[in-house]
Parts: structure tokens; sequence; C-alpha cells
């Protein structure tokens, strides 16, 4: 049995709203890092003009990742400036030029499945696609493990509360996700591939059905409204009842975002690179919720104003959903594709009390450790190491669940840091 | 605008402290109320004095002390207050009722292992052991007990507020004993009482599903088997037992990879 509960979800404020384009700012923010916050080194020259979609920075790492402009313009300089983590780093700043140039400018493909396996892992690594769940992991990696895919899951549970993105990206292009789908599975030979949602989201499971006759080999599965269902290997004990200790891939299992496979289809039809997103800007503290394009590099200061701005002065400001996010100090923060969302919440004081045993936190934490153990014992280097406390995904279930409000999320990570130490 | 940085996450369940605490205190009422309505005066009486004495006496130390005097803090307390009210044997000395509840309300306050089960179980133990006074009411009516008590247990379940793992376990057990002994009585109305408040309480008790499971049915077969008055103190010891058991298979759970 998948172990999580039914949580707070908050998502009909921002629900079955259309998609509001951001309009463009005068300056984009691009900042010089990629998967793992790995920093990336800068290749062009400040006062050069850069065309939209150019590569203007490469990870030197296995990943070789890119980072890409978002508009075209002039490199005005580069600067530390806070990114989404509340570090400081390197960040190109580009004025806009609103003319949106191209370097080379291909038209859409008719067929997107008229490519090689080969020619597809080159494309999704050249245009940067990566995962849109928040981890930012390269989908280019995933496809070119040389391991035969029997199954594709495509992930739009989106568990984390108040977001939306997801469902709107289903909900809006449903035929250009299965068309996508259906390319990767002609592309990759792959036997079968499932989206899976949360049996409450009935209009897209009614939309998606609509399609089914024409796509045999897709199919679509509903799994039960707990958090967190849709880290990727609670789903795939939810959809198969296995239990992956290592890599889902390993077994044949390739697990995408819904936003992902979305961006798949762009890079197949278009082939240029992904600068852009769709995110959820929600909580009570934001006059107008809603899901928004969002191109890379935009300021959340400037996306808040463009949507009516905040109701209050003083709260929250979450990157990524209450239950995994981190607060911002300040809004005069650039979005870059790990940002599926922001949420500006009350700062609700929660009164701190003891531990009064009562195991939630035991028999709820997906990855069966003890945070409460783990807390007691974090200054206690032997039992800790059988505690195993780097099993934690920080999913923040067992803080949520405390009656003592006791944060364990933290102490579990606090003690992940003391152990390597 | 002012963002204030914290640690995530920013959401929490409804279902706090006091609200497990409060929804233990709501579901006591019941059994009071027929605990008195058996005896009136009696009963009332001795519910006034236990609540006088302990409540107060425990609110006093607070004022020495210099602590905030706030409802919440006093939860404890009147879960006790209600607990011992329908378990105290009904012809016994107010005044000794008064002194000892003042004495172990001061013990409580300064030593926090003897939180409510642990003093229940130890005051259970004394009264029928050294009293040798039977705790049950003179106007017992199985019927209604069960009622009250089946409504209990939903409502604890539904809110979360014990661990419901180990109370189901031990009642199958004791019923199928109930069963085999052909006794339904006094006593199987006692256990239950006790398997809902003491036994399946938070504290002193295991926090893995599995062994919580085995901690009720090993309780099950200890009620079964032992004089009631042993059962106390058989209660004490394996949980001690389950609590050294229960650390281990959590470091047996972390070992395991996978979900």
């Amino acid at each position: 049995m998948v172990r999580g509960t039914k949580i707070i979800n908050n998502k009909n404020i921002s629900l079955n709203k259309s998609i509001n384009k951001i309009e463009m700012p005068d300056y984009v923010y691009i900042p010089l890092v990629t998967y793992n916050n790995k920093k990336c080194k800068f290749l062009g020259k400040i006062g050069n003009y850069v065309y939209k979609g150019e590569k203007l920075a490469t990870s030197n790492d296995k990943y070789d990742l890119g980072v890409y402009s978002s508009v075209s313009g002039f490199i005005r300089g580069i600067e530390k400036r806070i990114f989404i983590d509340n570090t400081l780093v390197d960040t190109i700043i580009i004025e806009n030029d609103f003319k949106e140039r191209e370097k080379a400018k291909k038209g859409a493909k008719k067929k997107i499945n008229n490519y090689t396996k080969e020619e597809v892992i080159t494309l999704l690594k050249n245009c940067g696609v990566i995962g849109m769940s928040g981890t930012g992991f390269p989908t280019y990696f995933k496809y070119g493990m040389d391991l035969k895919i029997k199954k594709l899951i495509i992930n739009a549970v989106e568990g984390e509360p108040y977001m939306t993105a997801d469902f709107s990206v289903l909900n809006s292009y449903t035929s250009e996700i299965l068309e996508a789908i259906d390319a990767l599975i002609e592309i990759f030979k792959i036997e079968e591939a499932i989206i899976v949602l949360k049996n409450y989201n009935q209009k897209a499971i009614s939309d998606l059905k609509e399609y089914m006759g024409s796509y045999t080999k897709i199919k679509v599965k509903t799994v039960k409204d707990i958090y967190p269902i849709g880290y990727e290997k609670s789903l795939i004990k939810a959809l198969f009842n296995i239990n992956i200790k290592t890599n889902p891939i390993e077994k044949g299992i390739l697990v995408n975002n819904i936003s992902t496979i979305y961006d798949i289809y762009k890079v197949l039809k278009y082939q240029k690179p992904i600068t852009e997103r769709i995110m959820t800007i929600s909580g009570e503290g934001i006059k107008k919720p809603q899901n928004v394009l969002v191109k890379e590099g935009v300021l959340i200061s400037e996306i808040i104003k463009q949507i009516g701005g905040y109701k209050f002065k003083k709260g929250l400001l979450v990157v990524n959903g209450p239950m995994i996010g981190k607060t911002l100090e300040t809004d005069n923060v650039a979005v870059t594709k790990q940002v599926f969302g922001i949420v500006f919440l009350k700062d609700v004081k929660c009164k701190i009390e003891d531990c009064i045993n009562c195991g939630k936190c035991v028999n709820i934490c997906p990855v069966r450790i003890s945070p409460i153990e783990i807390m007691k014992n974090k200054k206690n280097p032997s039992k800790l190491k059988k505690l195993k406390p780097e099993k934690c995904i920080k999913c923040g279930l067992c803080s949520y669940i405390c009656p003592s409000n006791i944060n364990l999320k933290e102490e579990v990570i606090e003690s992940i840091r003391v152990g390597g130490d | 605008m002012n963002f204030i940085l914290k640690q995530g996450p920013f959401l929490h369940s409804k279902n706090n402290k006091f609200n497990i605490e409060l929804t233990l205190l709501i579901t006591l009422i019941p059994f009071v109320i027929y605990k008195i309505s058996s005896n009136l005066i009696n009963n009332l009486l001795l519910f006034i004095i236990i609540l006088v004495s302990s409540l107060l006496t425990s609110i006093f130390i607070d004022y020495i002390k210099g602590n905030k005097i706030k409802i919440e803090n006093y939860m404890d307390d009147i879960i006790y207050i209600l607990i011992v009210s329908f378990i105290i044997p009904e012809n016994i000395s107010y005044l000794f009722i008064f002194l000892i509840n003042i004495l172990i309300s001061i013990i409580r306050k300064y030593i926090k292992f003897l939180n409510y089960p642990i003093v229940i179980g130890i005051i259970s133990f004394g009264f029928l052991d050294i009293f040798n006074k039977s705790i049950i009411l003179s106007n017992f009516n199985l019927y209604i007990f069960i009622i009250i008590s089946i409504i209990t247990i939903l409502v604890l379940i539904i809110n979360k507020s014990f661990k419901f793992r180990i109370a189901l376990a031990f009642i199958l057990l004791v019923t199928i004993g109930g069963f085999l002994k052909q006794d339904f009585g006094t006593n199987f109305m006692f256990l239950i009482f006790n398997s809902i408040y003491i036994i399946a309480s938070f504290k002193l008790t295991p926090n893995n599903a599995f062994i919580q499971i085995l901690y009720g049915l090993i309780l099950g077969v200890v009620a079964i088997f032992l004089p009631i008055f042993y059962f106390y103190i058989s209660i004490i010891l394996i949980s001690l037992i389950f609590i050294y058991v229960d650390k281990n298979y959590s470091y047996y759970l972390a070992l395991k990879k996978g979900i």
C-alpha cells in the first residue's frame, strides 16, 4: 500500500481559468545555473546581441546542459542576483528588443514521429528539455540510458496544494500531448503509455477518453487523492504494486511530468529550445490567482504586477508550492523552468509543542523512516546511521501531520547535514 | 512589501494537539455522565472532589512557578480527572480521594514520565488490590456501556485521537476471550474502557503500525489470562518492552529500500 494522506489542496482558486500570457519585460535575468544548482560557464560576451533560444552558457558536467536566452536583445551584463533558493548566483541581464528574433527559423514539422531515437535524444538535449515537476532533471538523460523502455508513465497527478499548472496544460493541450506520447511510443518502441491523474480531475479524464479510440497504446489511469502519490516511486507502486529500489528505468519504466511531455511536443514540432513555461500563481495573498505562460528570466514582481498584484503587504512568498517549496526574501527574483508555481500566503503562527508520541509521522512517511526518532537521535551518530535520514524525499508530510507542529522535515534535513559532517 | 523567510511546509493538518485532546475529553463525558447518573449524589460529589483537588492543585503549582494559566495547558489534567471519575470505586472515603488526588497532581507536575495512563494504572491497581474494592458501577448496564463505547471508538478513529490499531487488536482478543469464557460482564466493560483510554493512548505506546497491532494482541492475551489487577502492572512492563522493540523495528524499516 502506498503511504500518504489527503491534504488541504486549495486548487479550486486557480483551476479551470484560461492561461494568461505574461507580457515581455524590458529586461530578462537568466541565472547561470542548471540541474542541481550546478554553475554554468558563460559562452558569450557582454554587449553582444543574442537571439531568442540562443545558448548562453553550458553546465560543463556529465549532463552538459545549456542555458538559453528567452528573448532577443543585448547582453547588458552579469551580476550576482538572488536565485530561487535565496542564494546569490551569477545572472545574465539581457535587454529585450521585443523583436523575438531567432537565429535559424525552422518550420513546424508536420509529423513529429519522423525521428530516430538518437535524433530525439539530441534534440531534447540541445533544446534544454528538463523535468518540469521542480527537479529539473535533464529529460534526454532518461531517454538516453540505453535501456529498453517498456512503459511510459505520464505524471499528471500534481500533488502540491494550490498548483494547477499541469491540469491547465493537460486541459488546454490534450491533442498535442497525445500526439507527443504517440510519437515517443513509436520512436522508442514503448509497449504502452499511461497518463495518471487523480480521480477527482473528471474533466481531463473525460477529455482524454474521447481521444482514446485513436491511440490504442495510451491508457488513462486514476490514483487516489493522497499526497505525495505524485512522487515517482509512489506512483509506480500505486499503479503496478511493485517496489522500485533503484532507478525506475532499470525496470523499463520511464516517468515524465505532463508539462515535460508538452515541452517534448514543442521540441519535436518546432525544434526550438524551451525558454518558457506555464506556472501557477496562487494563494490567498494573490488578487487574481491563475495559471500564466512566462518566459524564463522574468522577475516574480513583474508577473504578479501584471496579474493584479498582492492582496496584503506581509506574507510568505513561496516558490514551488507550500509543501516542498521555499520562501523568498524578495520578489525581485527571476523565474526559471524549474518554477512550477508561486504562492503568496499569510504567515500563520503555529505554537510548537512537545512531541505527544502519536506516531503519525512514523506511519505516514512514504519512505518508511521514523522522523521523530531521527529528531531525538540527531546527536547520536550511531543511531542516526541506522535510521537512514538520507532516504527522506522532503515531501513535508511529517511536518504537515504533526499535531505538535514540530517541523520534522527540517529536523530530518538538519540530521542529514549533521550526519554528513 | 514584507516577505517573511520561514522553513516549510507552510500548511498544517487541522488535527493538532489541542483538537486531539478536546476529542478525547468530549468522548469521556458520556462515560462520566453515565456513572454519575447511576448513583447521582455520591458519584457527583466524587466527581467534584476529584475535579477540585486535581485541577486546583495543578493550577496552583503553575501559579507558583509563574507559568501561564491557559485552558490548553490543562487538557491532560481534565482527561485524567474524567478517567479517574469513571473508574474510581463508589464506596470510598471522600477525604482520601481528595488528599490522594492532590498528592498525585503534585507528583505528575514534577515527574513528566508519570503521565495519566501510568498514574491511572497505579491507582486502579492500588484500589483493586490494596483496598479490594470494586471499580464496577452498582447499576451497571452492559448494553448502554457498549453503545457508548462503540460511538466513542468511532469518534476517536475519525478524529485520529488514539492509536486505533492497538485498541482494535486488543478488543478483538478480549472479545474472543469473552466468548471462550462465556463472560461479558463487568470485567469485559472495564477492559474495553482501558483499551480506549489507557493502552491505546499516545503515551508510552509503540508507534509503528505493525508493532501497535502486536502490542494490542499481546495485551489482549494478558487480559484474558491474568487477573485484572495484575493487568495494569503488565501494561507498564509490556509497553516498555514494546517501545524498545518499536525502535528496533524503525531501524529495520529504514533499512528497506524503495517505498
